[in-house]
């Protein structure tokens, strides 16, 4: 009887700390979001207008609603946000996306929006930090899937090879066309 | 005030139990992220030992280690949270040694050994003179590396505290003497000389204490 009611009262006790933990982290959580997403949302919109020509930086300003994680003028351009699993959880990326209309191959640009891959070996992928990424802005999905992995940081690597590839599907021309096509594309679209 | 006095020299966490080093060597390469580091590790260790005392009778002692840890990990995630929304940049820079704030033992240490056992003043006493040792093992690492990595001193500290402090870097050379230095060989190398010589330093001070008509060296 005594040790039910020592149990009890422990599970009270974790009930009690868990529950003031909680309330803490809920209203700090809402005291900073807005902050941090404001944050995010301009640190976002610099990458991208940096991935962009000029010329196309001009028709991303009266660009605003994300579809599907894609974004675009219809022109010939598309940015796609989308999240491979790394070696140490997911990696958010932005990738950029030129088509031509000669049959060349699409450039392919990556940039990782977030990631958790491990400090010093993992920091390749970061463009703060490293030009890896900057440095391959030429290759097409076909140079990426070709090139030598990095050493010691296989995973990682091929979290970039399986973006790379990713992009490619879901910005095939059946889908562009259906994107283009949204009425609210249709509006803001500069496709010829 | 021994307790406090503990935890920044004789005990300190850094250079006397050589605890927390992965952070510690990681972004200690300039002052600004070293003390980015040192306010948000001061935080947790300080909001995380005054909760664990006061709820000491309630913590379960078959459960005690996970209280510990949820509640290191709830200041950990509302540093984080203040971090991101008020000093984005640097958070960008430090943010996964902010993370993993949660298993410095240091923290954890000063929770199971200490805040579990005390009341809630001396608690405190002790997080502040662990939180401040740190500090100060952090910021002479950050110093060093920097003048020795960039030649500079105080520099990008308006990360921390606004455009103001743009102005509050010190060039002292054009470029860094010793690039090494921000790179984590040269942070193992200068912390291993700077904490010998600062244990160095304690231990005479200890010694000439204890004996003070000796002489220091009797070789002749």
């Amino acid at each position: 009887m005594n040790n039910a009611s020592l149990s009890w009262r422990s599970a009270l006790s974790l009930a009690l700390i868990a529950a003031l933990c909680g309330l803490a982290l809920v209203w700090t959580n809402q005291v900073t979001a807005p902050q941090i997403a404001a944050h995010r949302q301009a640190q976002a919109r610099a990458l991208m207008s940096s991935l962009l020509l000029p010329r196309q930086q001009q028709e991303l300003q009266s660009l605003q609603q994300w579809h599907d994680n894609i974004l675009s003028a219809c022109s010939d351009w598309w940015l796609l946000r989308l999240t491979e699993t790394g070696y140490a959880g997911p990696i958010d990326l932005l990738a950029y996306w030129q088509t031509f209309t000669d049959n060349q191959p699409s450039q392919l640009k990556l940039r990782v929006l977030k990631h958790l891959e491990t400090p010093g070996i993992g920091d390749f992928i970061d463009h703060e930090r490293n030009n890896y990424l900057p440095d391959n802005d030429s290759l097409t999905v076909a140079d990426w899937q070709s090139m030598d992995t990095v050493t010691g940081a296989t995973i990682t690597h091929n979290a970039l090879r399986r973006a790379a590839q990713s992009v490619a599907q879901r910005l095939d021309e059946q889908t562009r066309s259906s994107f283009c096509d949204l009425p609210e594309q249709r509006s803001t679209s500069n496709r010829p | 005030m021994s307790t406090f006095s503990r935890g920044v020299l004789s005990n300190n966490p850094a250079w006397a139990q050589l605890l927390g080093l992965c952070p510690l060597l990681a972004v200690s390469n300039s002052v600004v992220n070293a003390l980015g580091l040192a306010l948000a590790s001061g935080f947790v260790l300080i909001g995380s030992n005054l909760m664990i005392s006061l709820l000491r009778q309630r913590i379960p002692d078959v459960a005690r280690l996970p209280c510990f840890v949820l509640i290191i990990a709830t200041f950990t995630t509302l540093t984080v949270m203040v971090l991101e929304a008020y000093a984005f940049t640097l958070y960008l820079r430090i943010a996964l040694f902010l993370q993993i704030i949660v298993t410095n033992c240091m923290i954890l240490g000063r929770a199971e050994s200490f805040a579990s056992r005390q009341p809630v003043g001396a608690a405190v006493l002790d997080a502040l003179g662990t939180a401040l040792g740190f500090a100060i093992a952090l910021l002479l690492l950050g110093a060093v590396r920097e003048v020795l990595g960039h030649g500079t001193l105080l520099r990008e500290m308006d990360l921390l505290f606004g455009d103001q402090a743009a102005h509050w870097v010190v060039h002292l050379a054009a470029t860094g003497p010793l690039p090494l230095a921000l790179f984590p060989p040269g942070a193992f190398l200068i912390a291993g000389l700077l904490f010998a010589l600062v244990q160095g330093a304690l231990n005479r001070v200890a010694t000439s204490k204890k004996r003070p008509n000796e002489p220091m060296n009797e070789r002749p």
